[in-house]
């Protein structure tokens, strides 16, 4: 950085100001903190150690630069001697050599390093620049005094339009509207621009646009991101910090609540959900991953994220060494890490989506019906529970009267059921059963055999139609079950939704030579898959048949055949269906032909016999079947003579009585079905989310790793915070809420200085420490130290008032000159350090994408929920994930979700939305304080070329053509007033008009053009319309939305 | 994805990352800010910025301009493909213990010697050893230089793939093609000068592996997608033509320079200016320049191309050729995974066949365009494999990671060609002559460049960074 410091030497040189940035510049990476790379056993960053005696004399004499080594190595001429030395690349310039000199001879006073120093609040300068147009506040008095000392000028204030345009962008994320502008421009009272702050800051969207920079800052994702990167719940977090930034949550407490909500006592429901910043780290459940090694990166990754966003310390440096630059050893990064390896969380994330600890957490308006009714669930079931130490007499009775057991009641997820039992009941000899032999379809006979719940039904002889098909689609879940015997070994179809011929799309469950089969298409060729079990149903005995299909819930598979409750191996079925599969032909049993013909469709090869039919509309994990299949244990338990049953088979049975016959625990089931029902909406409404949970019965404590390896295990170290700042209260626990209290504590030089610069860096572009993550050593110096620290104090003093921090900032002078500059001050100052004018840099990813959303009229503005798939190319999840991934196939949203803003849209750590990544969106696998700001044609062909951008100019368009006065030029203030905040000027209009006319007589020519123009996108548009006329003015919003000034705030 | 943040150092890249500062001058002066300083008020700060991607001299003189980097992902190995070991024929299937620093933390320690299931043959005149399944890649032996020396820090995909790429196993850190166009500009203005072509699924380690890292974004590799369009939202709307995007893009720069004229300090608004011409550039020109569809049918052939075992990575070394005849300077081809820890005879067949004829015919189709001498081809893995496996009997043999040993071989403008330099010990667990670390290799494919690996630093987060990380040597015996 090579900003001037004040013009005129100061009475006496000040080392933090004047020495230090040269010596760390060129000194210290051999003669600084690091023992590992100190050369000639010196060190120049402390006064004991420089001016230390040595075997000649020390390196530096306070007060005499004669007798200072350091004085004569630099001034050397031997190229073996002088310093720098040559091969470092360095040198230093005379201004400095005389800087250094000076200081010595006044005595070489050594400071802390600055951040280190708490902040005092300085006296406002008196003195300043006049900021012509606004009131200036306290924030103009600092930079206007800077500038007078530059001497450059302050530019005027921006013109209306441009300045809420700036503001409401900053604010919200978002353009104004033209209405709000027309408001803006009229009301030239003094206060107008205050109440407008006001309004703004209040706003849902203002809340959403600061949480999404703050998710950056704790990486917040909704993938775990290492390995198979599955999906991961934790958006409720997400709506936390929403929700925070909307009620403005003193910055002291948002800091608290995220990095110990649970530890407070008695913590809220909030209060546990932000502790889920905890959650935020990516993790892992790779087979062979070594729990050690991840758990010290997990540790790590926090402390580094902790560091960053509250201390502005590159901690991480030390975890392999000695920090080079700064005051933080090893053992003070592994002290800080102590207070993250002490809690529940398991190293292996398990590949599931709620990995422990979780949270369920209501919707707003659901908390006080879900807390009664988890009350009212408990009570249900302890009612189920006293009838059933009540119901052993009643068993008794049923066990030596029943004739027949009795078919289970339905659950609140049963669609339908067909009992499947025989009219012509006429019992075989369960011996000859298993016979092998072959029955004849046609003989008289029609051999039925008993069923658990009654004669069962032969399918080889009744084939039927059971119902209307049924899709595989993306976001449900559809389960088949029921139970079947064979003898022989059969083939053919037991329940399909497929055409004969199997051509078109559908699905079937089959049997191959006695083998439980299955075969899905989608009929297009992207999945024909078919998959058939090793081993063949045991003939002569009950077997429980069930297929889940799942793309409701993110699991590792989707589709999946069990049989007695045991998956069968079907691995050439995929585990994912990348597509919806549509059946035509209607849901059948035993045969795929509408009609079935003995001869060709039936089963063959053996006899099948199938009862109790069931489809569910939920999925099915291997331990929820348990229940269905143990009918088949239960039903042998049913045909073994009394005295022969084993107290599990007698079990069993009661198990099967009091969930099937008894009428009282009946009843009690369905009161508690009921309350499970409105529990399991309360839960869709509602979300789980992961949240951080301390050990109760250790303390926290981590080794200090050599080298940063996990596996060499040093000195144990006990939970403390750095060293060279202030110490923990003596009587504090040694924990996260310690550690987070610590950081907020009047005391600390360093939260309330990162925290008001990173905000000063929302809305400037740079902070007034530019590295806004790094306050140390090597970090850049602040360009208004003094206005920082007032800044610092002021944030503090208000009781952490975040927002009375963004409004002191946004209603400065200072933020509100026009950003227009003239060539001679570009010069002077290219990167506005000085803040000569105002900001002015090109917009952030999402804020590109909100803003056409809102311009066009698409974007919907519901906030929070889960999150959202919007459009992306094809591949991009597929092409990089694991095949077992949950986040394998893109599954776009339809309708609402599509034109949700960005900071809703399903992060996948390691596959980010491509155009977001493009323009710069961090992929959330590192905290990241500060983002790139590229400018690259990449970046020109997303806006020009993306879907959604195209599709937005049409939506722009249209709302133009309907909603403006026909005119040329009316029509075009409209485009350019949602998407500029201003009118385009004569000659503009004239350049615009060209392109209009000429596009427009070319559609006119080429209505297919325009027709395929007008078709990207997913929304529709006013059929009305002219379609030549519509295309023009969608080609005139897309090129308008791609002036700099357009994505450009 | 990048794992930086496992390690310190390297996990803030994001806090290091270039200002916008950097960008100014990413693509200063190109065909754009000439076309448009008639309708700029003011060009000055446009015209008189030095453009990075420039071509310019290295330090030295170069023997190669161009590079193509055939990474093969996943760690081939030496022992079943360039290095025999007669030995391991004898030891087969003997069991021992390894022990300490050479115990794979995937194993117990007991350990099983594996012979290769290949056989090997003395190609061309300089008698390579290669094994016989290499069966085009024999016939220009001649112009291979074999290395054996090598040795990396890592025995893990990700890390030793950061190392190998970037230098640095922590990640985070510049790529190869990004030092080399940081060092020497581009030779086409309308292309990016590092071109990656991935497999479909990335490497271990992912986009980190092609990384700017602390350098300026445009030195960044742009990867080509596998799928779909090679890059995104290349082509314009469906019912717009080039014509109608060419005129829409004149419109823009109208308004834009409209709007320059009035504000001549908005600095990013020349640079923005010329990213719309040459994201149009690349409209016209990428799709073109990707498109196989125009080379003869004899060429094709040649590569593979067409059939199933080599068209995918015929297709890429066909790419690689046309983008260096375009001027790319640096095009990193990635195969694999060749991370065959059992059945290697299928594996390293299958992935050999994959390969053999695709890279015999870059180097034979680059010569006779008289481009070999002044393109360096390197062939390497992220480290070789070990002679000995943890699973005893069947055809399951395989080889696991070994960080001690592999070959590598160079080709092209600079090498030493027809030399097999270096060697392994007689089971090829450990590299005994000519042994160098990674990063001396990393200062000889510099060298050949004309780069200085000592001269080609950039000052980031306190200190000059460079290739090597802190100075390596050049091995002298590979540059002819």
């Amino acid at each position: 950085m090579t900003i001037a410091t004040a013009v005129g030497a100061p009475a006496k040189l000040n080392y933090n100001e004047d020495i230090q940035p040269i010596l760390a510049e060129n000194c210290f990476s051999c003669h600084g903190p690091d023992s590992a790379s100190r050369k000639g056993k010196l060190r120049l960053d402390r006064a004991e150690f420089a001016t230390a005696k040595r075997d000649d004399r020390p390196a530096i004499t306070p007060g005499n630069p004669k007798e200072s080594a350091v004085v004569e190595r630099i001034l050397s001429t031997d190229p073996d001697e002088v310093m720098p030395p040559t091969d470092s690349h360095k040198q230093l310039k005379p201004g400095e050599i005389a800087l250094l000199t000076r200081w010595i001879a006044e005595g070489a006073e050594y400071q802390p390093h600055w951040s280190l120093l708490a902040p005092r609040r300085p006296a406002v300068p008196a003195a300043s620049a006049k900021f012509a147009g606004s009131v200036p506040n306290q924030i103009d008095a600092f930079v206007g005094a800077k500038l007078r000392s530059t001497g450059l000028r302050p530019n005027a204030v921006e013109a209306p339009a441009r300045l809420l345009r700036r503001l409401t962008l900053d604010l919200t994320g978002l353009p104004p509207t033209p209405t709000e502008l027309a408001t803006f421009e009229l009301d030239h009272s003094p206060a107008a621009y205050a109440r407008t702050v006001d309004r703004l800051l209040t706003t849902a969207a203002c809340a959403e646009h600061f949480a999404r920079h703050w998710l950056d800052a704790v990486r917040y994702a909704d993938t775990h991101g290492i390995h198979i990167d599955n999906y991961r719940t934790i958006w409720p977090y997400r709506d936390w910090v929403i929700g925070s930034f909307h009620r403005n949550l003193p910055f002291d407490q948002f800091t608290i609540e995220q990095i110990a909500g649970d530890l407070l006592p008695e913590p809220t429901l909030d209060q546990r959900v932000a502790s889920g910043f905890n959650r935020c780290l990516p993790t892992t459940s790779e087979g062979g991953a070594i729990a050690a090694e991840y758990e010290a990166i997990y540790a790590k990754d926090r402390v580094d994220t902790l560091s960053t966003v509250w201390l502005g310390l590159t901690t991480g440096c030390a975890a392999c060494h000695d920090h080079k630059f700064d005051a933080v050893s090893q053992r003070d990064f592994y002290a800080l890490t102590a207070f993250f390896r002490n809690n529940t969380m398991p190293a292996m994330d398990g590949n599931v989506a709620d990995t422990a600890p979780n949270l369920f957490i209501p919707a707003e308006e659901d908390r006080a019906r879900w807390t009664r009714l988890q009350e009212e669930i408990i009570a249900a079931r302890a009612a189920l529970d006293s009838r059933d130490r009540a119901a052993d007499p009643d068993f008794v009775q049923w066990l030596t009267t029943a004739s027949v057991l009795a078919p289970p009641a339905g659950d609140r997820k049963l669609g339908s059921q067909l009992p499947l039992i025989a009219e012509r009941p006429r019992a075989v000899p369960v011996s000859a059963d298993s016979s092998g032999k072959t029955p004849s379809p046609s003989s008289e006979d029609i051999l039925a055999v008993d069923g658990p719940y009654g004669p069962a039904t032969l399918l080889n002889t009744t084939a039927f139609e059971v119902g209307p098909a049924i899709s595989l689609l993306r976001g449900k879940a559809e389960s088949f079950a029921f139970l079947i015997r064979i003898d022989g070994a059969p083939s053919g179809s037991l329940l399909a939704c497929f055409e004969e011929g199997r051509k078109g799309p559908g699905w079937e469950i089959l049997i191959e030579n006695g083998k439980l089969g299955l075969h899905v298409a989608d009929g297009k060729g992207r999945v024909d898959a078919r998959g058939v079990a090793t081993a063949a149903l045991a003939p002569g005995s009950w077997h429980h048949v069930l297929l889940s299909f799942d793309a409701a819930s993110m699991r590792s598979r989707t589709i999946e055949v069990f049989v007695d409750g045991k998956s069968v191996a079907n691995s050439t079925v995929s585990a994912h269906l990348p597509v919806d599969i549509v059946p035509v032909a209607p849901l059948r049993l035993g045969s795929r032909q509408a009609t079935p013909t003995h001869a060709a469709t039936l089963l063959t090869g053996g006899n099948v016999w199938v009862q109790d039919l069931r489809l569910f509309h939920r999925g099915f994990l291997a331990g929820d079947i348990k229940p269905l299949a143990d009918v088949v244990d239960t039903f042998a338990a049913w045909r073994s003579a009394p005295a022969q049953r084993t107290a599990a088979q007698k079990k069993l049975l009661r198990t099967h009585f009091l969930a099937s016959v008894d009428g009282a625990s009946l009843a009690y089931a369905k009161t508690l079905e009921q309350l499970l029902t409105e529990d399991d909406a309360l839960r869709l409404r509602g979300g789980v989310t992961l949240v951080m949970e301390e050990k109760k019965d250790s303390e926290a404590s981590a080794n200090i790793l050599i080298r940063g390896e996990y596996s060499q295990l040093g000195e144990k170290v006990a939970a403390a915070t750095p060293s060279a700042l202030p110490p923990l209260p003596a009587s504090a626990p040694r924990n996260r809420l310690a550690l987070a209290q610590w950081l907020v504590a009047p005391e600390h030089p360093l939260t309330a200085r990162v925290t008001v610069n990173r905000v000063w860096q929302q809305f400037f572009g740079t902070g007034l420490v530019e590295s806004s993550g790094d306050f140390g050593v090597t970090g850049s110096r602040p360009s208004h130290p003094q206005l920082l620290d007032w800044l610092a104090v002021e944030l503090r003093e208000s009781g952490w008032d975040y927002r009375k921090l963004v409004r002191l900032i946004v209603t400065s002078a200072t933020y509100r000159q026009s950003a227009a500059v003239s060539a001679d001050t570009f010069e002077k100052d290219p990167a506005n350090r000085l803040l000569a004018r105002g900001p002015r840099y090109r917009l952030d990813a999402e804020q590109l994408r909100d803003q056409v959303l809102a311009a066009s009229g698409l974007l919907v503005t519901k906030v929070g929920g889960r999150p959202v798939r919007p459009y992306q190319p094809e591949g991009v999840w597929e092409d990089v994930a694991m095949k077992e991934s949950t986040t394998r196939f893109y599954r776009q949203d339809a309708g609402d979700d599509l034109y949700r803003r960005s900071i809703y849209t399903l992060i996948k750590r390691t596959a980010p939305a491509p155009a977001m990544d493009i323009l710069n969106a961090p992929s959330r696998e590192v905290s990241c304080v500060r983002r790139d700001r590229t400018n690259t044609p990449l970046q020109a062909l997303v806006t020009l070329n993306e879907p959604l951008f195209v599709e937005a100019s049409r939506q722009l368009a249209a709302r133009v053509l309907r909603e403006a006065p026909p005119a040329f030029d009316r029509r075009l203030d409209a485009v350019s007033l949602r998407l500029l905040g201003r009118k385009f000027t004569r000659s503009e209009r004239g350049v615009v008009k060209r392109l209009h006319d000429d596009a427009l007589a070319l559609y006119r020519r080429e209505p297919k053009s325009a027709e395929k123009l007008l078709a990207t996108g997913a929304s529709l548009t006013d059929s009305t319309l002219p379609l030549p006329d519509l295309a023009a003015w969608t080609l005139v919003a897309s090129q308008v939305m791609n002036t700099d000034e357009s994505l450009t705030k | 994805m990048s794992t930086n943040r496992y390690f310190p150092c390297a996990g803030a890249r994001a806090l290091h990352a270039p200002t916008r500062r950097d960008f100014l001058y990413s693509l200063g002066a190109s065909l754009g800010s000439v076309a448009f300083s008639a309708l700029l008020g003011n060009s000055a700060h446009a015209a008189e910025k030095p453009n990075p991607l420039a071509p310019r001299p290295g330090h030295l003189p170069a023997k190669a301009k161009n590079c193509i980097f055939l990474m093969m992902e996943g760690g081939p190995s030496h022992l079943d493909t360039f290095d025999p070991k007669p030995m391991l024929a004898k030891l087969h299937l003997q069991e021992f213990t390894r022990e300490g620093k050479q115990k794979s933390a995937m194993e117990s320690g007991k350990r099983y010697y594996v012979r290769s299931p290949f056989e090997f043959i003395k190609a061309g005149q300089s008698g390579a050893d290669m094994a016989t399944n290499w069966s085009h890649l024999a016939k220009v032996a001649d112009d291979l230089c074999f290395y054996r020396g090598c040795q990396v820090d890592s025995v893990n995909h990700p890390t030793a793939m950061y190392q190998m790429n970037c230098g640095n196993r922590f990640g985070g850190d510049p790529g190869l093609g990004a030092w080399v166009n940081y060092g020497l500009g581009s030779l086409n203005q309308d292309l990016p000068g590092f071109i990656v072509l991935p497999e479909v699924s990335y490497p271990q380690g992912g986009t980190a592996n092609w990384s700017n890292g602390y350098l300026p974004a445009s030195f960044q590799g742009t990867p080509l997608r596998a799928k779909g369009s090679p890059i995104l939202d290349l082509a314009p709307p469906a019912g717009v033509t080039p014509e109608r995007q060419r005129q829409n893009l004149d419109l823009i720069a109208q308004l834009n320079a409209t709007h320059a004229a009035q504000h001549p300090g908005f600095d990013e608004l020349a640079a923005r200016m010329d990213n719309y011409e040459l994201a149009f550039r690349m409209q016209m020109q990428v799709p073109e320049t990707l498109d196989l569809s125009k080379e003869d049918e004899k060429t094709k052939a040649l590569y593979g191309i067409g059939q199933d075992a080599t068209d995918s990575f015929g297709r890429k070394c066909l790419l690689a050729r046309k983008l260096v005849e375009k001027g790319v300077r640096f095009v990193q081809l990635y195969n694999g995974t060749w991370d065959s820890h059992d059945y290697i005879e299928r594996a390293h067949g299958n992935l050999v066949r994959g390969v053999d004829q695709p890279i015999a015919a870059l180097i034979s189709d680059l010569k006779q365009r008289g481009l070999l001498d002044s393109t360096l081809i390197v062939w390497c893995g992220e480290f070789g494999r070990t002679p000995d496996n943890g699973v005893r009997g069947g055809t399951a043999y395989g080889r696991d990671h070994n960080p001690n040993a592999m070959t590598m071989w160079l080709a092209g403008g600079g090498v030493k060609a027809g030399h097999t330099i270096g060697a392994t010990n007689e089971t090829g667990m450990t590299a005994v002559d000519k042994v160098h670390h990674v990063r001396d290799v990393h200062c000889t494919l510099l060298r050949i460049l004309g780069l200085d690996d000592n001269k080609l630093t950039y000052y980031h987060a306190g200190r000059f960074k460079q290739l090597s990380q802190f100075g390596g040597q050049v091995i002298k015996e590979l540059i002819a």
